[in-house]
């Protein structure tokens, strides 16, 4: 969680992506010897030419199953952010993307919050939060392996509170 | 605070998740190198410029060569006899493998090499 003027941005962990690292270490120890037995995989060529100078790459193509992995798993990371301001929760998906998607949850507006977590997760200390609004009755926000979920909830159900005892108060008042 | 400064370069480092995915981009490249994955760069040498004089040089000692050459080749035997006394003999031998050694190139006679006329000119010889 990173605190950034009275914003507080919650990234995905890596601890949610456990098995495709693992996936990734063996694929890494596969793929280098999958290239020395097999020394043809590697494709050499020149990539482009600048002046007199050429540049010339050699790529082992098994190299490649790992990249993808790995890669899949950044990607997942670093495509969302989650926000959780004064005002309500903030979900951006697509950052890596063409089309990003905003989705903002006012807190007032916040009906309920489940937490899902796996036996792993539990171990791991990650987990999901839902959020739904009264709006819809579909859960409007995922927040998926987020750390410590528990604060998370914890935090967002108390500044829900807070915001509907602010605005009862208020409407009392308004009455009387 | 400027954009370059302590602060912004270390803020990856302090940040759990960016440091993670500082560490998986330096083993993937680690994996592509002890895949034998390289990037290297070679100078290519462009052609000398050559002037119009020894081009025309070139040529010409060129054209003489192929004219000596084509004075010196042996004369072609067009429309031999078939099975002419020396192919039939050889293919004989072949057939019945009883050929003969061939003769090895004699040692003693002297042999012309190309550097003859310059070792001559030098007075080597």
């Amino acid at each position: 969680m990173k605190a950034e003027s009275d914003a507080i941005h919650i990234t995905k962990t890596w601890r949610s992506e456990v098995i495709t690292v693992v996936v990734f270490i063996v694929m890494s120890i596969l793929a280098v010897t999958l290239t020395r037995i097999f020394p043809w995989s590697i494709i050499d060529g020149e990539l482009f030419q600048i002046g007199e100078t050429s540049y010339r790459m050699a790529l082992p193509l098994f190299w490649l199953i790992p990249l993808i992995t790995i890669g899949s798993a950044i990607f997942r990371i670093y495509n969302v952010r989650y926000t959780i301001n004064q005002r309500g929760i903030e979900f951006e998906k697509g950052l890596l993307e063409l089309r990003i998607k905003l989705t903002r949850v006012w807190f007032e507006d916040i009906r309920t919050v489940q937490k899902n977590q796996t036996i792993i997760e539990r171990f791991l200390d990650i987990g999901s939060i839902h959020v739904g609004t009264a709006a819809t009755g579909t859960l409007e926000i995922t927040l998926k392996g987020i750390a410590a979920p528990e604060e998370v909830l914890e935090m967002i159900q108390r500044e829900r509170d807070n915001r509907q005892k602010t605005a009862q108060t208020s409407s009392n008042s308004s009455q009387q | 605070m400027a954009l370059i400064s302590i602060r912004n370069v270390v803020a990856p480092f302090q940040n759990k998740t960016h440091l993670f995915t500082i560490v998986v981009i330096a083993v993937i490249f680690g994996v592509w190198r002890a895949s034998g994955g390289s990037f290297s760069s070679r100078t290519v040498s462009s052609p000398t410029p050559i002037s119009e004089s020894s081009l025309l040089m070139q040529q010409r000692s060129a054209g003489s060569v192929g004219t000596q050459k084509v004075q010196q080749r042996p004369p072609q035997h067009h429309g031999a006899p078939k099975g002419s006394s020396s192919n039939t003999s050889h293919d004989l031998d072949s057939l019945l493998g009883t050929q003969a050694p061939q003769k090895q190139p004699d040692q003693n006679q002297p042999h012309h090499s190309a550097l003859d006329d310059i070792e001559k000119s030098l007075g080597m010889r």
